[in-house]
């Protein structure tokens, strides 16, 4: 219990640093791009925090997935509270995600939405099937909740990946970053981008916690009223 | 499996077409949904040039629908009923319902999705210019892939007595949406042209999707039934 309560500070600590450092260096360390064609070069600041959001979604969904087929596989109720939390805080960051997109968008393209764009399309439906996992999850009375909603985060996380697959059908207009042939980003904006990366990685991780704690007590203040008879 | 499954699959259309409930209300539905396009685009004076671009999204939005309803009744009626304890009783394999109701569902849902197109035909005086038969074979393969992922779904929101209507398009819409839907309406938009050659990217697609929702559904429908 102790270590437990030490990792919480240790996670928190790191991740205020991390953030910290994270905004130093978006707002002020990395360069403006001064490609000329790019409309609208200091919007692009925004890109450090909108990848690192939609990766901690990613990553999220991800673990949802994995404490998905755990419980379904050995039916224990820790694997389901772990993805029920993860599902939560997934849908959070995934917001920021397609709220920070939009914004960019508007500056350099004109226009908030383009469903041409693959990335943002899937983004956008992964963060619906997760809204429906939640909504699933609320509209289930019963104990078969956990196990309905394990099926479904299996569903739901197999067919994003492999609706890039389909994607091909369309042309992507997201600018790609991180591998081109055209040459990649420069050295600073690849260590703002990491320091992005890595300060939501822990912020998620920290929130991810503090929810779960709140599942565990939750649980147990209902235990406790069963205990002394009460609703 | 698959005899059992067709058995299932058997007595399902059998009570079906004892009450024709839900294949009346289906074709209904998507009668209603029809006119409302009509309507929608009534003041658009819509000729067969601007009806062109229209066509799929028309067809796709009615089956999707018009299915939905169907998908719904599916299990909520056994388990209304308790009729599903008694088939979970049964000494076989859970996926063998799956399959059988697959069976059942498609049989039914191709029923009201080949009306829709009569009906759309018919209210908007549509000309295929002989392209009828490829526009019917994306017909068949995305109403397929329609069947097998939404059988599983409406499996899993049975389980929710509130709020059981709204989450089957809840839960099925944004997974169908970019594996079943998109490839659909774009492969009919290619048929339309006449060549359903063209098309052949966007049935891959469908298919490669039934094949893993069958994978999915076959791994995980003994846990949608599960007591």
């Amino acid at each position: 219990m102790k270590f437990d309560k030490k990792m919480d500070t240790m996670v928190l600590v790191l991740a205020l640093v991390f953030v910290l450092l994270a905004i130093y260096m978006a707002l002020i360390y990395t360069p403006v791009v001064d490609d000329p064609g790019w409309n609208a070069p200091k919007a692009q600041k925004i890109f450090y925090f909108h990848v690192s959001a939609a990766w901690v979604s990613f990553l999220a969904f991800g673990v949802v997935f994995i404490m998905s087929i755990l419980y379904l596989a050995k039916g224990l109720k820790k694997w389901d509270d772990l993805a029920f939390a993860s599902a939560e805080v997934g849908v959070v960051f995934c917001t920021l995600a397609i709220v920070t997109g939009p914004i960019w968008g508007s500056a350099e393209w004109g226009v908030y939405w383009r469903w041409e764009d693959t990335k943002l399309t899937i983004t956008f439906v992964l963060w619906l099937i997760f809204v429906a996992y939640l909504v699933l999850r609320g509209g289930v009375e019963s104990e078969d909740k956990s196990r309905l909603a394990a099926i479904f985060g299996i569903i739901g996380f197999v067919c994003v990946p492999l609706s890039f697959v389909s994607s091909r059908i369309w042309q992507s207009m997201h600018p790609n970053v991180v591998a081109t042939s055209e040459g990649s980003m420069s050295a600073e904006t690849g260590m703002g981008l990491l320091a992005g990366v890595v300060a939501f990685t822990f912020l998620y991780l920290f929130i991810l916690k503090k929810r779960l704690n709140i599942i565990e007590m939750t649980s147990k203040i209902e235990d406790l009223k069963e205990k002394i008879g009460g609703l | 499996m698959m005899g059992q499954a067709l058995t299932i699959a058997k007595k399902d259309i059998k009570t079906e077409f004892r009450t024709k409930e839900m294949i009346f209300s289906m074709f209904i539905f998507s009668l209603f949904i029809m006119v409302a396009f009509y309507f929608a685009f009534y003041f658009y004076s819509i000729g067969q040039e601007k009806l062109e671009p229209l066509v799929p999204p028309i067809l796709w939005i009615t089956f999707c629908f018009a299915g939905m309803f169907g998908l719904h009744t599916s299990f909520s009626k056994e388990k209304d009923r308790g009729s599903l304890d008694g088939l979970m009783l049964c000494p076989m394999d859970r996926s063998a319902i799956y399959f059988g109701k697959i069976i059942s569902n498609y049989f039914l849902i191709l029923l009201v999705d080949i009306s829709s197109v009569i009906f759309f035909t018919m209210f908007f005086s549509y000309d295929y210019n002989g392209n009828i038969i490829p526009v019917l074979i994306v017909v068949l393969l995305g109403t397929f892939s329609f069947v097998i992922s939404g059988t599983l779904v409406s499996g899993i929101a049975v389980n929710s007595r509130s709020i059981r209507g709204v989450l089957i398009p809840i839960l099925l819409i944004p997974v169908i949406l970019l594996t079943v839907l998109m490839p659909s309406i774009n492969a009919t938009s290619k048929a339309l042209e006449g060549n359903i050659l063209d098309a052949i990217p966007e049935l891959r697609i469908l298919g490669m999707f039934a094949v893993i929702y069958i994978a999915l559904a076959y791994l995980l429908f003994d846990f949608v039934l599960e007591e």
